[in-house]
């Protein structure tokens, strides 16, 4: 079965009394484990895209589904249960909550989560900040870290609650490039070896040669699709 | 709950803001355990003035109404009758208990001495009189002797105006209630002040029963009431409802005899206590709504400022009641410490001030007394606490519901 499958998505905005289609009848279908860029100029739609995916937005018409849930029909409640415990974010900001130090940042979502025991979360953290190289540094605050640094708390973050799927809103983009190409390229490597779902969106060819398929995304249709 | 770190760290990240929130809490607290302290002591000492000189726990009169006016007219257009005011006396002390049982006649008279005169309100007191005493503070002489006749306890209000001193012999002119005027000459024993109440535009001398029924004229034995004091005024109410079911068992309810409790007396003297305590409790009011309008701003002042930790919590899966929750335990950090830090102060203010008795000076004496020691209650400080709560659950509910209902989608755009 398909970690997302969405069918003739259509999504439109009103702005200043103009009506915006952002998306245009998009249907794309990502299988389990399958690390896919959703590439595209700014303002082609991935974002949008991404947000309708990831269930912070409502699709104008067409269907989204998260494994075999369709979600355009869940309660707020149903979706912030999804989201806590199938979906990860990055964003391109990081968003990380500044009073909270790497290790809190990390944990902060497992809190919420529940039958997750201290011992489990303690183990779980650990193993993350591991994964991504940030151990020493558990007790840093985001202000005192590096750009890189911060997105691999990003990631940590993400994948501590054991996600499914994993959306990454261009996560490079405020990277240099050596950054941006290692955070690409530890995203990978987790998303084989936890056998988790990445789509991230980005419009830096660098990075997207790193996908396993490139949705290409232009006035929010997708008109080319690259399997590599 | 240790997703409420996230509310303790906020708290810490801007010491500013959450000391300015908690400074205004504090002196919420603090103003509200002083003057709560302040108002139920006046309170209770003028209700047990008002009880001790006045109107006991309660009392069995010849006629209903207010007791206290403001025009000082005193006497009674009805009396007890002495076989009556015997039967309800035996019938207290036999059946239901009471400390004292005082019969009294109350009177308007005129004190002349050479060409000063002072009208005055006079009570008669039967030689069980006691508990006037504690009320009746002497400056000079001493309270009357029981069975003494002629002896005058006067005011040191009246004293100064008629220029007498203990010892001196004064006229009492008064109209009986035939409408016969009446002199007799008397002594004064003992000049004084009542406490709390002296101020009160109550002009009242004590004399013994006999002196007050003979200007009264009430030649045989009637009283204008049986003044009953208990052990505890909260009794007061069922002692009242206890005696009426005893007289009606005894044949007297057709007597025209009304019981009184003190509650239902003096409502004018309580009723001066009441402004100052709504007026003050509308400062605290206004105090509390600026406070309430802080928490409101600061909250949407929090949701500006940190929208995108509000997209981000809702993105990764922090419900809407979960966001709610941590904003408001913030608030409530910074407030309850902010309140148990200005009850704590303020209890501390009011336990010293408990054993050490506080001088007042007019005009404030006539509402605390000349001394002045206010009560420390612990229960009063618990209601603080749960006022202030309430205020402030009150306060930032909305905020944070409408804060915690920002759609992730529009707060993670504008990042």
């Amino acid at each position: 079965m398909a970690t997302v499958a969405i069918k003739e998505v259509t999504k439109e905005y009103v702005l200043d009394k103009t009506k915006v289609q952002a998306l245009r009848g998009v249907s794309l279908q990502v299988e389990e484990g399958e690390f896919v860029t959703i590439a595209g100029s700014s303002g082609s739609g991935k974002s949008t895209l991404l947000n309708l995916i990831g269930c912070l937005d409502h699709p104008t018409s067409g269907q989204i589904f998260i494994g075999d849930t369709q979600v355009h029909t869940m309660t707020e409640k149903q979706l912030d249960s999804l989201r806590l415990n199938t979906i990860g974010f990055i964003f391109q900001s990081f968003n990380l909550i500044p009073v909270l130090n790497v290790y809190e940042n990390i944990e902060l979502p497992l809190l919420a989560m529940k039958g997750v025991s201290a011992e489990e979360r303690r183990s779980r953290v650990n193993y993350f900040m591991e994964a991504v190289g940030l151990k020493a540094l558990a007790k840093h605050k985001p202000s005192e870290l590096s750009g890189g640094q911060r997105q691999r708390v990003a990631i940590a973050r993400a994948l501590a609650t054991k996600p499914k799927l994993v959306l990454a809103d261009e996560p490079t983009a405020n990277l240099d490039s050596k950054t941006g190409i290692e955070i690409i390229e530890l995203m990978h490597e987790i998303s084989r070896r936890e056998k988790t779902t990445f789509i991230f969106s980005t419009h830096d060819p660098k990075v997207m040669q790193r996908a396993d398929r490139i949705f290409y995304l232009q006035d929010g249709v997708i008109n080319k699709e690259e399997k590599r | 709950m240790k997703l409420f770190n996230l509310s303790f760290k906020n708290v810490l990240e801007n010491p500013k803001r959450s000391m300015t929130l908690g400074f205004f809490i504090f002196l919420v607290s603090l103003l509200m355990v002083l003057s709560n302290s302040f108002f139920a002591t006046v309170k209770n000492n003028l209700e047990n003035a008002l009880i001790d000189s006045f109107t006991g726990h309660y009392m069995v009169r010849a006629s209903e109404g207010e007791l206290f006016r403001t025009d000082v007219r005193w006497w009674e257009s009805s009396y007890v009758q002495a076989d009556q005011a015997a039967q309800v006396k035996q019938i207290i002390e036999q059946k239901l208990g009471a400390t004292e049982v005082t019969a009294r006649v109350r009177h308007n008279a005129m004190f002349s001495v050479g060409v000063q005169k002072q009208p005055s309100m006079i009570i008669g007191l039967d030689s069980s009189a006691k508990t006037y005493t504690k009320s009746f503070e002497l400056v000079e002489g001493r309270h009357l002797t029981p069975g003494n006749p002629d002896e005058l306890l006067l005011s040191e209000f009246q004293a100064k105006k008629l220029e007498v001193k203990v010892g001196d012999i004064i006229g009492v002119e008064s109209v009986t209630k035939d409408g016969d005027p009446i002199e007799r000459e008397m002594k004064v024993v003992g000049i004084g002040n009542m406490n709390y109440i002296s101020n009160f535009r109550f002009p009242v001398a004590f004399m013994d029963l006999k002196s007050a029924q003979a200007l009264v004229g009430l030649t045989n034995g009637e009283v204008s009431d049986l003044t009953v004091y208990l052990d505890d005024k909260s009794q007061a109410e069922s002692a009242a409802q206890s005696l009426q079911a005893e007289m009606t068992a005894a044949g007297m309810s057709g007597t025209g005899l009304t019981i009184t409790p003190f509650g239902k007396l003096g409502g004018f003297l309580m009723s001066t206590v009441s402004l100052y305590m709504s007026m003050f409790n509308g400062f605290i009011g206004l105090l509390m709504v600026i406070v309430a309008i802080l928490i409101v701003n600061l909250l949407f002042m929090i949701g500006l400022e940190r929208r995108q930790e509000i997209g981000t919590l809702r993105a990764i899966g922090i419900s809407r009641m979960q966001n709610i929750l941590i904003f408001m335990t913030e608030i409530y950090i910074i407030c309850y410490v902010a309140a148990l830090a200005g009850i704590a102060l303020g209890g501390i203010i009011v336990k010293i001030l408990s054993n050490f008795g506080l001088k007042a000076a007019a005009p404030l004496d006539y509402l605390l007394g000349r001394e002045f020691f206010i009560q420390f209650d612990w229960m009063q400080l618990g209601s603080v606490m749960g006022v202030v709560m309430t205020l402030v659950f009150i306060a930032s509910f909305w905020p944070c519901y409408r804060i915690a209902s920002l759609k992730p989608v529009d707060t993670l755009k504008e990042i």
